[in-house]
């Protein structure tokens, strides 16, 4: 065998590692399918709420439409954003939290993978079937509340896009404020600000379309709302300049989220003490 | 022969923050926090040759588990040196994880709600195992351990034996060269035990795999162990094998007398009657006072003797003694 055939078939193992972590992680969260689909049901209440919340808002503006976005179309984007938001739990950060309370890190640490892509797969495992039965229970949700709207192959590619990065934003956010736990060993509050920024600044409560113009230039270069508001907004009014902008804004908390998170493993792994006997 | 394990001046702190019970205690240590630098490994020199079944044991908060965390690579030393099959564990954690297995006996690495089997599967996959070779290893080692029934079940509705079994299994299954045993036998049933150590001792002799155990049982320890380092405060105050382990620690006797005429009249300095019938008597003998030979003549000029039986007190009651020593010991 070349060398060229022996590094391909390296590369697969090492490939084929993530990929099963991908399928044990989805399996493992698919376990109690009605445990599933009744986390879900959050969104359908949720959603519900916004719907009386916003009609009231439009009927008081006496406006159709806020920032070109129809009562429908604000509807369905704030849909979307709680269902890629409502998938990430349980936090990457919670689960590390755990694993240095519990000591279980002398496992997870401990086997010839990347600790940190060993999250990340972990992570899309749990993130899958999640965002697929939020996503259906929303749909039918807004389809009974507000009716259909007009997605485009565009809108929902290019959405797609930001939504694969805005995961990653996510992932490598969470990533790092669970690495603290390495220091601090109990990160609640970090995650409890961060939800929250999500939920205020990060269009997962409030549309920022409704912010008035200056906050909305400012939120929509925040992290927040780069994770999951501009792909759910994308998908639902595409303008090719909006995507390029906030594909821009995106690939740059990845960078830093990402070097944020390396940073702090690097460092962490050195001062980790692994509790119990 | 080369050690395959090879500690020196191996030292690990910690460096933890106190802080005073209380509101006002908690208040107090935002403001003025005070820090306590606690040496859990200090200092420590070993080496383990290929093929020894290695007891390390010692009291709670020794630095056993530190020791075992600093092999595997997973907390960096403060200081010293370590070399695992070639390998720093420190800088080469990923290379070494190839070649080493480990339990940590009261931590799970099973998947909670998934059957074990899921488990193996992934765990094949992360050691980048090949398919055949894989199924080679898990036939034998779900024959070795009797979990064929178990396969299909969720971990969480499992006993606690059978999940340990599975557990020892799942750090198996890459054939390591060196496993770290860190308490394998908690809270198992003698049966359980006993099965457990069989398979160890079997992977010893056959596989010729390094086996490094930490354990508060003294069974594991005397049916598996043919070396035992005792470390305390951190310091290793022991490194021999298990004979001289029991001759050092040893400060008793038992010696069981049947005799033929009452054993009312017994009084001998140094011997304590533990367990008494009308015609047998069970002693224990404080070698430091008197020594077996003169409780032997003493027996025979007061009694007629019938039997006699000389033993070590139980190794639970070695390890006891060893435990109980303070520091400046």
């Amino acid at each position: 065998m070349t060398s060229h055939t022996l590094s391909f078939f390296s590369w697969k193992k090492k490939r084929d590692k993530y990929l099963e972590i991908v399928k044990v992680q989805s399996k493992n969260t698919t376990t109690y399918v009605v445990n599933l689909f009744s986390r879900s049901l959050v969104i359908l209440l949720r959603i519900w709420v916004f719907t009386q919340l916003y009609t009231v808002t439009y009927r008081v503006a006496g406006a159709t439409r806020i920032d070109d976005f129809t009562l429908p179309m604000l509807i369905w984007t704030l849909m979307i954003t709680q269902s890629f938001q409502n998938s990430t739990r349980p936090y990457v950060a919670r689960i590390i939290e755990e694993e240095v309370k519990t000591g279980s890190l002398a496992y997870t640490l401990n086997r010839p993978y990347s600790y940190l892509l060993f999250h990340y797969a972990g992570f899309l495992g749990r993130i899958l079937p999640s965002l697929l039965t939020n996503i259906l229970v929303g749909i039918g949700v807004c389809l009974i509340l507000v009716g259909p709207i007009t997605f485009t192959l565009s809108g929902l590619a290019g959405g797609t896009v930001l939504l694969i990065l805005g995961y990653l934003i996510e992932f490598s956010l969470m990533l790092s404020i669970g690495l603290l736990s390495f220091w601090v060993e109990d990160v609640s509050a970090f995650v409890w600000i961060y939800t929250k920024g999500q939920l205020v600044l990060g269009g997962v409560l409030l549309p920022l379309t409704l912010f008035p113009d200056y906050l909305r230039k400012i939120t929509e270069m925040l992290p927040f709302a780069a994770v999951f508001y501009t792909p759910a907004k994308l998908m639902v009014s595409f303008q090719p300049e909006t995507f390029w902008y906030y594909l821009t804004i995106q690939l740059f908390w990845v960078l830093l989220s990402i070097l944020t998170a390396v940073f702090l493993y690097r460092k962490g792994i050195k001062h980790v003490s692994i509790n119990g006997g | 022969m080369t050690p395959i394990i090879r500690v020196d001046h191996l030292t690990k702190l910690f460096h933890l923050k106190q802080k005073q019970p209380g509101f006002m205690g908690g208040i107090k240590s935002l403001f003025k926090p005070q820090w306590k630098d606690i040496t859990a490994v200090d200092d420590i020199r070993f080496a383990v040759e290929a093929g020894e079944i290695l007891a390390f044991i010692g009291p709670n908060g020794a630095g056993k588990s530190t020791t075992i965390k600093m092999l595997t690579g997973i907390l960096f030393p403060t200081s010293g040196e370590i070399e695992v099959l070639g390998y720093n564990p420190t800088k080469q954690r990923q290379q070494l994880a190839f070649h080493i297995g480990s339990v940590f006996g009261q931590k799970p690495q099973l998947w909670y709600h998934l059957p074990s089997q899921d488990t193996f599967n992934l765990l094949a996959k992360i050691y980048e195992l090949d398919e055949q070779e894989y199924h080679k290893r898990l036939s034998f080692l779900i024959e070795a351990f009797e979990i064929q029934d178990l396969l299909t079940t969720p971990v969480r509705k499992l006993s606690l034996g059978q999940r340990m079994s599975c557990e020892i299994v799942a750090s198996l299954i890459h054939k390591p060269k060196v496993i770290f045993l860190d308490e394998p036998t908690i809270g198992l049933d003698v049966i359980a035990k006993q099965h457990i150590r069989k398979v160890i001792k079997y992977l010893n002799e056959k596989e010729k795999v390094t086996i490094f155990l930490t354990s508060h049982d003294a069974g594991d320890v005397e049916e598996l162990a043919k070396r035992t380092i005792v470390i305390n405060f951190g310091r290793i105050i022991f490194d021999d094998t298990m004979a001289k382990l029991k001759k050092r620690f040893i400060t008793s006797k038992i010696v069981e007398l049947v005799v033929e005429n009452g054993t009312d009249t017994f009084n001998f300095p140094g011997g304590t009657v533990v367990g008494k019938t009308a015609f047998s008597l069970k002693v224990e003998l404080d070698v430091a006072i008197s020594s077996v030979e003169r409780l032997i003549e003493y027996a025979f000029s007061h009694f007629i003797v019938k039997d006699i039986n000389i033993f070590d007190p139980p190794m639970e009651e070695i390890i006891t003694a060893i435990y109980q020593q303070k520091e400046h010991d």
